[in-house]
């Protein structure tokens, strides 16, 4: 057996991902060891249609080089097959278990910096 | 200001060495950072989760041995702590174990403490038969008159569970198991229902929406005003009672003691 203690914590609207994220850039400085690596996973609605506003294109616009991050789920609701982008690098059957099994293509390690940039696009 | 427009994203941050156990066997996912930010949800869905590897605690330890200072420091640091638990991650061996007394358990509540028997057995105080088809009313105050019943029972408030609409109340058993108490306003808060829950280190029984009216197998009872959610808790209040010392004592007996150290 072994024990993980879970430490959960209060966040609502009014808390800034910027800040958030200094945080979290504090803790890691603070006790990262060395070649660790961080997983992301971030996705469009699956309603987004064509022609709509993609988060995932707006991010591969800015930082062309995740591009081999891009892989295109799908969603099966009753008579329409929904396909919608994601960017990954989370391996299938991750422990991170809020989103759904999928074949990623890239597993590479992505740093802090390039992901707080992203964290920090603006609205469009 | 900074926005993050993304439908759903999770960013891990995983290999922390949090403290100086010994967790030679985690694996550096048990140690991370998580933050969870979408945008599909009216109030927006954030999370943030920090995870800690933790070495076994001798048998007569009574508490978790405190993290580090330094440890304890940074995870203040990183914002408003919610709640603090401890997951039992089991290997084969005992994963079996446990579903093998599980199986046992679920076959008692199948048999011996089924809806059909239960629903013979209950004497209400209150007959709210007549009451059961009546409409709700939105938004009656519930926790007061709820607190003041199940704290009967012996029944403690639990703030930090269950989700908006929700009651949680609890209480741990001699064997450190707990018993956990749901009352659910529903969708709309126009109505009432409530689950009893008993659970310890990897496994749990859920007997939802308990009767609380004559020859019912389970009800979602319609509030109309105050009195009503008085008369319906103490209803539930008489089953909640006959499971937690017939049928959930077998239980708890059945699966044995919790760690006096575990979080629940």
């Amino acid at each position: 057996m072994k024990l993980i203690q879970h430490i959960n914590y209060s966040l609502n609207k009014n808390d800034k991902i910027d800040m958030i994220l200094d945080k979290i850039e504090d803790a890691l400085n603070r006790h990262r060891k060395e070649d660790t690596k961080n997983y992301f996973f971030i996705s469009d609605s699956s309603s987004t249609y064509e022609g709509s506003v993609s988060s995932v294109s707006r991010i591969l616009k800015k930082f062309p080089e995740l591009m081999k991050f891009e892989i295109v789920l799908e969603e099966n609701n009753p008579g329409i097959i929904s396909r919608y982008k994601a960017l990954t690098n989370l391996p299938s059957h991750n422990k991170f278990s809020l989103y759904p099994e999928f074949n990623g293509k890239c597993f590479e390690d992505v740093g802090f910096e390039v992901l707080k940039k992203i964290a920090l696009l603006p609205l469009p | 200001m900074h926005f993050y427009p993304c439908h759903k994203s999770l960013f891990a941050f995983c290999g922390l060495d949090w403290s100086d156990e010994e967790n030679n066997d985690s694996a550096s996912d048990d140690n991370s950072i998580i933050l969870v930010n979408n945008w599909w949800t009216p109030k927006r869905d954030i999370l943030l989760n920090a995870k800690i590897a933790r070495g076994l605690p001798s048998v007569d330890c009574t508490t978790l041995p405190s993290l580090s200072k330094d440890t304890k420091e940074t995870l203040t640091n990183l914002g408003r702590i919610k709640r603090d638990t401890i997951e039992c991650v089991f290997n084969e061996d005992e994963k079996n174990k446990i579903a093998e007394v599980t199986a046992a358990g679920n076959q008692l509540l199948e048999t011996t403490y089924s809806r059909n028997n239960i629903m013979e057995l209950m004497s209400y105080p209150f007959d709210l038969r007549e009451k059961k088809s009546s409409l709700g009313e939105h938004n009656i105050p519930r926790k007061k008159t709820i607190s003041s019943v199940i704290k009967k029972l012996g029944y403690k408030h639990l703030p930090k569970e269950g989700f908006s609409g929700m009651l949680v109340y609890g209480k741990t058993t001699e064997n450190n198991n707990r018993m956990v108490i749901e009352f659910d306003s529903g969708k709309w808060f126009y109505d009432l229902s409530c689950n009893v829950i008993l659970e310890g280190p990897g496994w749990k029984y859920d007997y939802s929406h308990i009767p609380c009216v004559e020859n019912s197998l389970g009800d979602t009872f319609p509030i109309s005003d105050v009195e009503t959610i008085e008369k319906v808790v103490t209803n539930f209040c008489v089953v909640i009672d006959y499971l937690e010392n017939n049928c959930f004592k077998e239980l708890d007996e059945l699966h044995g003691p919790a760690p006096k150290w575990y979080l629940y």
